[in-house]
């Protein structure tokens, strides 16, 4: 296990606990509240998958939004399916992708922009789908 | 002995000074996935996957069950903001570079549970079999009808000439609730692993 304490002083250091866990607390209560609250409010669909409802407008769960609607972009699902692959197969292998010894993305301007506009993209996909 | 454990882990242990509200992230998400545990392992008793079924089972749990609305409720919903801190994590590692040598199994294993926390979730969606269900259905894996083994048993018998069939409906329910579970539990193992070895990153 790794040893916070070794070549630091102790006012660069603090407790785990209280200090660590009561964040984590307070939180999670916040957290909690946020997905009770969500029970109460964020509406359901309760119509049954038929060929009737199929028309009906329904909103899938808003970070599903951008993969929606890249697949109603892309006609070919095989293609759409492999895309999807792909880019999540990119976007497990950014650290050895990223050869730059500096570590903050904001010096890394072609990685910024890479980052951003990936970012925006899904963004707008999202966006765009839900405004449909 | 335990007290010794406590000790060193919990109450005499110290880290380092200045860390943020968004370190806890990783932290709520965590606490996401075991509330989809707890209310889960509840509604694998009496959700039925099939076709004709699947429907009607909800409608039980949500009517006929005491307590059963509230508990599909709490699993339906807490995906919803289970992607926020996972996001807020990822963005904040990306953006600060954390994922650099020693950390780099860190950022794979953790943006695998991401990619997995999304699966998890579009099948959790397509077991309801409301009209979400063939909404997803319909835009995602409508239209595939691959030859492959994978493909055509994740997503290409799901749409039957327009009907889920059965069989669909069980493969999705596996990978819902056994096969993507069990490879997110195996991957957040490694993760709190090489965060005990390697520990959270310096302050910037």
């Amino acid at each position: 296990m790794v040893d916070y304490s070794k070549g630091r002083s102790e006012e660069e250091l603090e407790a785990f606990y209280p200090n660590e866990i009561l964040r984590h607390t307070i939180l999670t209560f916040l957290f909690i509240s946020a997905i009770m609250l969500g029970v109460l409010f964020l509406p359901e669909s309760s119509q049954q998958s038929t060929d009737e409802f199929a028309s009906l407008q329904t909103r899938p769960p808003w970070f599903l939004l951008p993969f929606y609607h890249c697949s109603s972009l892309i006609n070919n699902m095989v293609w759409h399916v492999a895309i999807l692959v792909i880019y999540a197969i990119t976007f497990i292998s950014v650290p050895f992708l990223d050869r730059n010894a500096e570590k903050r993305l904001w010096k890394k301007p072609v990685f910024l922009t890479i980052v951003i506009i990936n970012l925006l993209m899904i963004l707008v996909l999202g966006l765009t789908r839900y405004l449909q | 002995m335990w007290k010794n454990v406590v000790e060193k882990n919990v109450t005499k242990k110290l880290i380092p000074k200045g860390i943020s509200l968004f370190r806890c992230m990783g932290g709520l998400a965590l606490i996401a996935f075991l509330i989809q545990v707890g209310t889960g392992i509840f509604l694998v008793f009496y959700y039925v996957p099939s076709a004709g079924e699947a429907f009607n089972s909800v409608k039980y749990i949500r009517h006929a069950l005491p307590y059963g609305w509230l508990i599909q409720k709490v699993h339906a919903v807490t995906p919803y903001f289970m992607i926020v801190p996972l996001f807020i994590h990822m963005i904040r590692i990306l953006f600060k570079g954390l994922y650099k040598n020693p950390r780099e199994l860190h950022w794979v294993s953790g943006a695998s549970l991401l990619v997995l926390t999304l699966l998890i979730c579009y099948t959790g969606t397509c077991l309801t079999a409301n009209n979400l269900t063939y909404l997803g259905i319909s835009s995602v894996s409508g239209q595939v009808a691959m030859q492959t083994m994978v493909t055509d048993h994740i997503v290409g018998v799901y749409n039957d000439g327009g009907m889920v069939s059965n069989r669909s409906f069980v493969t999705v329910y596996a990978l819902h609730v056994a096969c993507i579970p069990i490879m997110m539990c195996i991957l957040m193992g490694f993760h709190f692993l090489m965060i005990r070895r390697t520990g959270v990153s310096e302050p910037l």
